[in-house]
């Protein structure tokens, strides 16, 4: 699990299209969509069970200084994302 | 641009879930998507068998990944949930939850590392200390286990609910509220809680207690590196944490850590401060550095962290400590009561003049 650095935060998290999208804004300019199906598997949740193939998002919370935690239509939601991890997603 | 039928060739050599027959034919892939030479796909499996299948998974995705024209691939194993949840967009919606607690500024941890520095002395005087400077100041006790905060102000009434029966009121004294576990429980009732409950009690202590309007929190964090500093750095956006060492090499290892800790969580580091500095002998005024001197202000260059100050290791300190009248406010212009208000002044400055502090992210929902 990465360790949070701070020239990563987003400014943004936005959630698109009915929850199959996210879009994340970081404060150095770069932005990305994240497919809500990619953002759920890769939750670093010591819960490994396997999401839906339409699974959506459909709640969003900060958490602390350096994580977001994502909240999902199939009920998952231990993932905590931190900024790290949030940007390996969008430029892997 | 890899178009589908060529991502579906080239899963035709890849066994799909049963060993045998192929992936694109298997009926196990749901939802292939191409987009600007990304290609995601998810791949339909007993979730049962979601760790045997993930060399599949692997394999599907390199696969994916050599095709000419394709820039990234995702492969993603997903299964039906076995309890009925909630499903698409009209499923539950939470509001992006702000995270500031209404009414306080900032929030900073007192933290060590290792225990017995006097971390918890060092907070208390330095609540004390941003008071006199004219802040608005709280000081919250997150050490569970082992809450200082009712000896060191000498308090022992028990907190009510407010009128409203929601909030806890936190207990005032010397100018500045208060809140600790100390107040619940009898002096000497060993809390004996698992982790979660260390969580909740924290929460509860951080929004379910009428700080009102507050410049400055101040948060007694427990020693270590555990669940209170884990549940801290997660409940609630943290303005700044101050490490408390003495100069041995053996405190220092340990505040190394608290340090990495709050880096990992990225939580601005205020500074270092050489608590039990130096002795000066009341006697004939010589003086010992009996925990070595100076090691804490290396730590801090080392680590380019904010030297706050030197406290020495003073029986007025520990006596006022213990008698619950804090040197800062019993003798507020005495040599040591200056020690913390240097310290004191120097957060001051951190927390409120120059950049302003990292606002959170923008949460939206389209």
């Amino acid at each position: 699990m990465p360790d949070a650095i701070p020239d990563f935060v987003p400014s943004e998290l936005r959630v698109r299209e009915g929850g199959r999208a996210l879009r994340v804004t970081f404060a150095d300019g770069l932005t990305a969509e994240i497919p809500a199906l990619r953002l759920r598997g890769a939750s670093p949740s010591a819960d490994r069970r396997l999401g839906p193939a339409d699974v959506t998002i459909v709640g969003v919370e900060p958490i602390g200084n350096y994580a977001a935690r994502f909240v999902f239509s199939d009920g998952h939601e231990t993932g905590i994302y931190n900024w790290t991890l949030l940007r390996l997603l969008a430029t892997a | 641009m890899a178009s589908e039928q060529e991502i579906l060739a080239a899963l035709e050599s890849t066994p799909g879930p049963d060993g045998r027959t192929p992936l694109a034919r298997s009926g196990a892939l749901d939802g292939l998507a191409v987009r600007d030479g990304k290609v995601f796909l998810a791949i339909r499996v007993d979730p049962a068998r979601a760790e045997a299948l993930e060399p599949m998974r692997a394999a599907a995705e390199a696969k994916i990944k050599a095709l000419p024209g394709v820039v990234a691939a995702t492969v993603t194993l997903t299964a039906e949930s076995e309890a009925p949840a909630q499903r698409g967009p009209t499923a539950r919606r939470r509001p992006p939850e702000a995270q500031a607690i209404p009414g306080v500024s900032r929030i900073v941890a007192v933290a060590s590392g290792k225990g017995g520095v006097g971390k918890s002395t060092v907070a208390c005087n330095l609540a004390l200390g941003l008071a006199r400077l004219g802040l608005k100041v709280g000081v919250l006790d997150a050490d569970v286990f082992g809450p200082s905060m009712p000896r060191l102000f000498g308090l022992a009434e028990k907190p009510s609910v407010g009128s409203d029966g929601q909030k806890l009121q936190p207990l005032e004294k010397f100018g500045v509220k208060l809140m600790s576990i100390g107040f619940l429980v009898e002096e000497g009732a060993a809390i004996v809680w698992r982790g979660p409950m260390v969580a909740s009690a924290l929460n509860q202590f951080l929004r379910e207690v009428d700080w009102g309007e507050l410049d400055v929190l101040v948060v007694d964090m427990p020693p270590g590196t555990g669940d209170a500093q884990l549940t801290m750095a997660q409940s609630a956006p943290l303005s700044g944490a101050l490490i408390v060492s003495t100069p041995q090499d053996l405190s220092l290892i340990d505040a190394r850590r608290g340090m990495a800790m709050f880096k990992q969580v990225n939580v601005p580091l205020l500074g270092v401060v050489e608590n039990m500095s130096y002795f000066v002998c009341p006697h004939c005024g010589g003086r010992t550095d009996i925990f070595a001197h100076g090691g804490a202000r290396r730590e801090a260059e080392a680590h380019g962290a904010p030297f706050l100050g030197e406290i020495p290791l003073d029986v007025v300190i520990r006596e006022t400590s213990d008698g619950g009248a804090p040197v800062v406010v019993s003798a507020p212009d005495s040599p040591q009561a200056a020690a913390f208000l240097a310290v004191a002044r120097r957060v001051r400055a951190a927390l409120f003049s120059g950049e302003p502090a990292r606002a959170a992210p923008r949460i939206v929902f389209e």
